[in-house]
């Protein structure tokens, strides 16, 4: 995760599902520059036939964009909800990142443990157990928590990642 | 696309363009007057959520005959919200939706700030073919059957059979004719008891709601159009 030495805005966001071993947590890790905006609702338009972590359609700024249940997605247990939710407005990249690179959006239906992270420290790499490794781009250590970052291009751009999720 | 009429099935808000309604009904109208011919009644968050349909519990639903490049497709539909003008342009379903969901609803459209997913006939005639048997299928006798017994009431329940088509008539047609004769009793019921001939079968249950609602309609409509109702019912059975 480190950068030339650089501290990077990243945006952290708690995953709900059971405790973790001890007092380690683990989190959802996206760059700032992804993040455009958290909503504490919207209105989830379901749509027929959509696998299960594919909780609808909404509309965001003239835009309509799938509403994801990352949790899901990812093939980790439904357990550990009920709490408050959040409704993330989240790109696959920043703006400007890599020339050329499509940039899509969506919406993540998150927990509203979401909180900015700075990190300058080298983070470790790590597995992540009970989630599907193949809609991740990384697993991380850093200090007592762990962070996984998912691939939502992979995610969101083929039908056939729409099935590997179920 | 000159129209689109908005409806709710379960969760689902929908449209669908005004030109491809054949008909609208309420459900009780549907009942009395117009009946499902050959093709059965669909639920369509049933047909939508790929479940069975449950009994028709709801007697303000509605009744919308769809066209479709082979046969119409008649479905049940929780609400009818009225018709809207399309927008400038229509999104497609993100790709990350199954085949299956694009069929049925190739279109949506912003309304209110909600998205309406645009139905198409043809695409939802193609899902229900390669759903499971019956999915949202609803039989007309569960639609009227769906009252429990209630303590003491005097009805006999026999085991249900199908409400035919000559059956369905003959009772709307004697329950007109014993309305327009002013034929029932001091609170304007018929009791099924009073039928000449009943279909063996077919419950006494199922009847006396076909005449209760049949009398329920005659209180709101002229007796001309019901002579013409009765003639034409008369008709069909001869």
């Amino acid at each position: 995760m480190k950068q030339n030495n650089q501290t990077e805005k990243l945006v952290a966001v708690r995953v709900r599902q059971e405790k973790m071993a001890g007092d380690n947590r683990l989190f959802f890790l996206f760059t700032a520059g992804q993040v455009e905006e958290v909503l504490p609702e919207i209105t989830v338009q379901p749509v027929p036939f959509a696998p299960s972590f594919l909780q609808g359609i909404a509309s965001w700024r003239g835009r309509l964009l799938p509403v994801i249940d990352l949790e899901q997605c990812l093939g980790m247990d439904a357990v550990g909800r009920g709490g408050k939710e959040r409704y993330l407005i989240i790109r696959t990249g920043a703006p400007g990142n890599r020339a050329g690179e499509r940039l899509l959006r969506c919406i993540l239906q998150v927990s509203e443990e979401i909180r900015p992270m700075d990190v300058s420290d080298d983070m470790s790499h790590t597995n992540a157990s009970g989630v599907d490794q193949s809609l991740l781009k990384g697993a991380y250590q850093w200090k007592e928590d762990s962070y996984i970052i998912p691939d939502l291009l992979s995610i969101l751009q083929t039908q056939q990642s729409a099935v590997a999720c179920q | 696309m000159e129209k689109i009429s908005l409806m709710e099935a379960g969760s689902y808000l929908l449209g669908i363009e005004s030109d491809a309604i054949i008909s609208k009904a309420a459900m009780d109208d549907f009942i009395i007057e117009e009946r499902a011919g050959e093709s059965p009644l669909l639920s369509l968050a049933s047909l939508l959520d790929q479940e069975s349909a449950p009994a028709l519990t709801r007697s303000d639903s509605f009744i919308m005959e769809v066209k479709t490049s082979a046969e119409p497709l008649t479905l049940v539909v929780d609400s009818l919200l009225g018709e809207i003008d399309p927008p400038d342009r229509f999104e497609s379903l993100p790709l990350l939706y199954p085949e299956l969901a694009a069929d049925c609803c190739p279109q949506i459209m912003i309304h209110d700030g909600q998205p309406v997913l645009i139905l198409d006939g043809n695409g939802l005639d193609s899902a229900r073919s390669r759903l499971k048997n019956g999915c949202g299928e609803i039989s007309l006798e569960t639609s009227l059957d769906h009252s429990p017994d209630k303590a003491g009431s005097k009805t006999s329940r026999q085991p249900g059979a199908a409400l035919d088509d000559k059956t369905f008539k003959s009772v709307v047609c004697w329950t007109i004719e014993k309305y327009l004769a002013g034929d029932s009793d001091e609170n304007g019921a018929l009791s099924v008891r009073a039928l000449p001939s009943r279909t063996q079968g077919v419950s006494d249950e199922l009847l006396q709601r076909l005449i209760d609602k049949t009398l329920r309609r005659c209180t709101t409509t002229r007796n001309e159009t019901l002579r013409r109702m009765k003639n034409k019912n008369i008709g069909a059975t001869a």
